[in-house]
């Protein structure tokens, strides 16, 4: 119908007003047309930056998303995923990559690609882009590939990414403990370059394959030498320990490291073959090998022993040979390049190793570090590589040598102590000789001969003493247990010593000497007193001490049974002539543990000894012990007072109380010499002797006092510091006076009850507590 | 501006309006970035992508919005374009046409809503949103189609089939 009407529209019947018909299109066709261009232009360039489809089959393909994941090449967008699929095997991925024309060129043999992921270790921090952006796929390019549209994927990242024209070489060892994948390659410091794999050799022996970037590839050279550096390394040499780390990078895999050490070799091609050295020193001792041929060498080991001249490494045992029909061990030792000169045919190798004797410490580095080889050059030119080796000899003291200049000495005693030869003869500390020998004298009496040194012969006087040093000396004093050392070689063995004690007499004529137990008993050249004793039990003739104020001051030289009384004699130190007066006192102290304390603990451990306190007479040699409570002995000041009682329970040690602070002691009881009264020495201590006046009334107080009441039982007890009771004492205010030190005064059994009640409590006086 | 122009405009940019609806739906409308995971959405992809987020009612309103829209635009513009001059259905013809006016108001809201987004998306490293050339070929198809309605005028349609 329209069809027609359009038909019929379009014949214009004759005298009919029409509108001029316009001939060709309308120009509002341009519309669609120029909507047809620009779509077409718009299609046209999308399909022109479509490059050739590339498929790359990976074993996974870990967040690979097809449309999202980008292939990067440079760090430029080269291309998109498109569709990742599984082959028919369900053994590999292949993805498809949709590249942008101007990537077209990564289609070719040769571009390798792998999965960029991010990989966050101690070692390495990579792909850190990939953590925000995703995976992707990267790619490197090798120039002048045919073209390819299949491709087999890398299984890891690549270490260097851009360069391919790095040097590839191979390092071999017996084993390759650390080192790994990613591990820096150090050349004088500088990183140049990379493990790229750890593997294994045609014969299974460990291999590592190392990159080195392309700028530095001519540093490596035919004689480079290449050394593991363990992650730490602790190093212990004679003088010093220390820890060393190389890097930070290389703090869990450690690093290598190569250097020449002689001259530079030629240059190097891929994958050419080194040997890894366990260490830098292995690696700087290249010399030619030498042969050293031992009895025993227990403790060396290949590739760690190293070989010293004049305390200096200057090589290493490589390898260990046993040669069984010799019996004997051969050594393959490499010197230093530098050192590799000095072993000609005369030359020395010894093993040194650690050395514990009477003589001394010798070696002692060798504890840590393992024996080591000593090399001593020889003289002659001719080069040599085989040798004997010898063990180390027992060096002994160089006796030869101190005859030479030294000076013979006798030295004697009843029972000789342990004192090897070698020992050290002290004097003030330093060493002025050594031990010889110890022998049986002419007349049969047990000698030591000893050496001193020329520098000490004018201490050699006719009243220079030698005692005995121990090899540990236990000091105990009131107070204080020391333990004393004299020296570590002397922890061994001990030794002697010697000195001048007072004026020194003249000189020696035919040094001979008697060796005393102690130092004390050395110095203990006063004129003899002889002290008697009711019991004798723990003196020790030259070791029992006498003491004053607690310093030793003398010694016990003789302790002998004279009339069923024990008489020792004694001698003192210089300076203590005092104590030699008439009037001195002498008690042993021995170790006393009662209800009233503990006293003279440190006798215990040290032994016995004598308390003196000096007198004021006439020098005198005889002498009676007394008592250890002797006034005189305590060495304290104080006002002393004698109370005296019928019967008391006070005993020695009480303390003497005046409003129940203790002021004073009872330092004796004595029974009067008619027996029918006791006599106790009180000590007021002398702050609070002006509080003894001739009114003071003095009494006891027992220690506990039970009061049973109707329907109470009190206990009382004033203290129990005092569990024999104690003494207390009251003066009333005015009208007493002064005293005299050693007035008697009259002891109550009880409290007097004029005494006002000194300890009752006063009663709290609290205003604010009124009100309740 | 006599009829037959207004009727040759109205074809020409109903055409141009079906030529680039293709690219319109072909090429991606806008780049979004969230946390370097970059998309490249077209119309259709989005509407599924809201979908599969399971916001459901704006899938739907922006599926008829964007795409049923639009295309029935088209298809009406080409109906009312096939049947003009003749007298079949002009009730209809004329109702259809005032359908397609009142929602060609509402058609560029797609377009402002990308501009905007575009313009506050914009969140560096966190997230942005690209225009991409498809969004101008949707305002191109929308263009077209809301001119063609304006050139077209209602009472073309009642306009008597032959010029008796």
């Amino acid at each position: 119908m329209s069809d027609q009407e359009n038909h019929h529209q379009d014949d214009v019947m004759p005298g009919e007003v029409v509108a001029a018909r316009r001939s060709g299109v309308s120009w509002a066709w341009l519309f669609p047309l120029l909507a047809l261009a620009a779509t077409a232009w718009l299609f046209w360039t999308n399909w022109k930056a479509k490059g050739p489809e590339i498929r790359i089959t990976f074993a996974t393909a870990p967040g690979i998303d097809p449309g999202k994941t980008a292939l990067l090449y440079r760090g430029v967008k080269a291309g998109t995923v498109s569709r990742v699929n599984l082959d028919h095997e369900l053994g590999k991925v292949i993805v498809t990559v949709q590249l942008k024309s101007f990537a077209a060129h990564l289609a070719r043999r040769g571009t390798e690609f792998w999965i960029e992921e991010p990989v966050i270790s101690l070692r390495e921090i990579t792909g850190l882009e990939s953590i925000i952006q995703g995976n992707s796929i990267q790619a490197r390019t090798h120039p002048g590939g045919e073209p390819s549209t299949t491709f087999e994927a890398l299984p890891e990242a690549p270490l260097t990414p851009l360069d391919a024209s790095d040097l590839s070489i191979r390092l071999r060892a017996g084993s390759i403990p650390f080192l790994g994948r990613g591990t820096p390659v150090f050349h004088r410091g500088v990183n140049v370059g990379w493990v790229r794999d750890k593997t294994f050799d045609n014969q299974g022996n460990p291999e590592v394959e190392v990159i080195i970037n392309e700028k530095h590839v001519d540093r490596v050279n035919t004689n480079s030498r290449f050394w593991a550096m363990p992650a730490t390394a602790l190093s212990a040499s004679p003088g010093s320990v220390s820890l060393a780390i190389p890097a930070l990078q290389g703090l869990l895999d450690g690093s290598l490291s190569f250097d020449h050490f002689g001259a530079p070799g030629a240059a190097v091609r891929n994958d050419a073959v080194f040997e890894l050295q366990p260490d830098e020193f292995a690696a700087r001792s290249e010399g030619p090998p030498v042969f050293v041929t031992f009895d025993d060498v227990s403790g060396v080991k290949a590739g760690e022993t190293r070989v010293t001249c004049h305390g200096q490494p200057v090589g290493l045992v490589t390898r260990i040979q046993p040669r069984l029909s010799e019996a004997r061990a051969e050594l393959e030792i490499r010197l230093d390049a530098k050192f590799a000169p000095l072993a000609t045919v005369d030359s020395r190798f010894t093993i040194v190793r650690p050395n514990i004797s009477p003589e001394g410490l010798k070696g002692l580095d060798t504890l840590v570090t393992g024996p080591h080889i000593a090399f001593e050059p020889g003289a002659a030119k001719e080069p040599g590589d085989h040798f004997t080796g010898r063990d180390q000899p027992q060096i002994d003291w160089e006796v030869a040598d101190a005859v030479r200049n030294g000076k013979q000495v006798v030295l004697w005693a009843d029972e000789l102590p342990q004192v090897h030869a070698g020992a050290p003869v002290y004097h003030h500390g330093m060493i002025a000789g050594r031990v010889i020998e110890q022998r049986r004298g002419s007349s049969g009496r047990p000698e030591i001969l000893a050496l001193i040194d020329e520098r000490f012969h004018s201490d050699l006087r006719v009243n220079t003493r030698f005692w005995r040093v121990p090899a540990a000396l236990l000091n105990v004093g009131p107070g204080a247990v020391g333990v004393q050392i004299p020296g570590l070689s002397a922890l061994w063995q001990g030794g002697l010593a010697f000195d001048v004690f007072g004026e020194p007499g003249p000189a020696a004529e035919d040094a001979v000497y008697r060796i005393h137990v102690s130092e004390t008993s050395a110095a203990a050249v006063s004129t003899p007193i002889r002290i008697e004793f009711e019991d004798g039990q723990g003196l020790l003739a030259g070791k029992t001490e006498l003491r004053y104020l607690g310093i030793p001051c003398g010694v016990v030289e003789e302790v002998r049974v004279k009339e069923r009384r024990v008489e020792a004699t004694a001698r003192f130190l210089p300076g203590y002539d005092l104590l030699r007066r008439s009037g001195s006192e002498f008690a042993i102290v021995r170790p006393e543990i009662d209800l009233k304390g503990v006293k003279g603990i440190d006798t215990l451990i040290g032994g016995v000894y004598i308390n003196c306190a000096p007198g004021g007479g006439e020098f005198a040699e005889y002498f009676n012990a007394v008592p250890q409570e002797a006034p005189a002995l305590m060495n304290e000041p104080g006002f002393e007072i004698v109370l005296e009682s019928p019967s008391t329970r006070i005993d020695a040690g009480a303390p003497v109380s005046y409003n129940d602070t203790p002021v004073g002691e009872i330092i004796s009881k004595k029974l009067s010499r008619d027996g029918k009264r006791i006599f106790l020495s009180a000590r007021i201590r002398d702050e609070h002797s002006n509080l003894v006046r001739s009114n003071s009334m003095f009494w006891e107080e027992a220690t506990v006092e039970a009061k049973v009441g109707f329907f109470k039982v009190e206990i009382d007890t004033p203290s129990i510091t005092a569990p024999a009771g104690r003494v207390a004492f009251h003066t009333p205010d005015g009208g007493g006076r002064a005293v005299k030190e050693g007035s008697t005064f009259s002891l109550q059994s009880k409290q007097p009850a004029d005494v006002a009640p000194q300890a009752e409590p006063a009663k709290p006086k609290l205003p604010f507590l009124r009100k309740r | 501006m006599t009829d037959q122009t207004r009727l040759d405009l109205t074809k020409s940019l109903v055409a141009a309006g079906i030529v680039f609806y293709f690219p319109a739906n072909l090429l991606p409308v806008m780049n979004i970035t969230i946390t370097g995971d970059m998309e490249s959405l077209t119309i259709l992809g989005g509407v599924q992508e809201l979908a599969d987020s399971g916001l459901m009612p704006v899938a739907v309103l922006v599926f008829f919005a964007s795409i049923v829209i639009p295309f029935l635009k088209l298809v009406c513009m080409c109906w009312l374009l096939m049947l003009h001059g003749t007298d079949r259905c002009r009730p209809q013809r004329s109702k259809a046409f005032h359908i397609l006016h009142q929602v060609g108001t509402w058609s560029m809201i797609d377009v402002f809503l990308l501009s905007v987004l575009a313009a506050v998306g914009q969140l560096g490293i966190l997230a942005s949103v690209v225009p991409q050339p498809g969004v101008v070929f949707f305002a191109l198809v929308l263009l077209c189609t809301l001119f063609a309605a304006d050139f077209y005028q209602p009472r073309m349609i009642w306009k008597p089939a032959a010029s008796s």
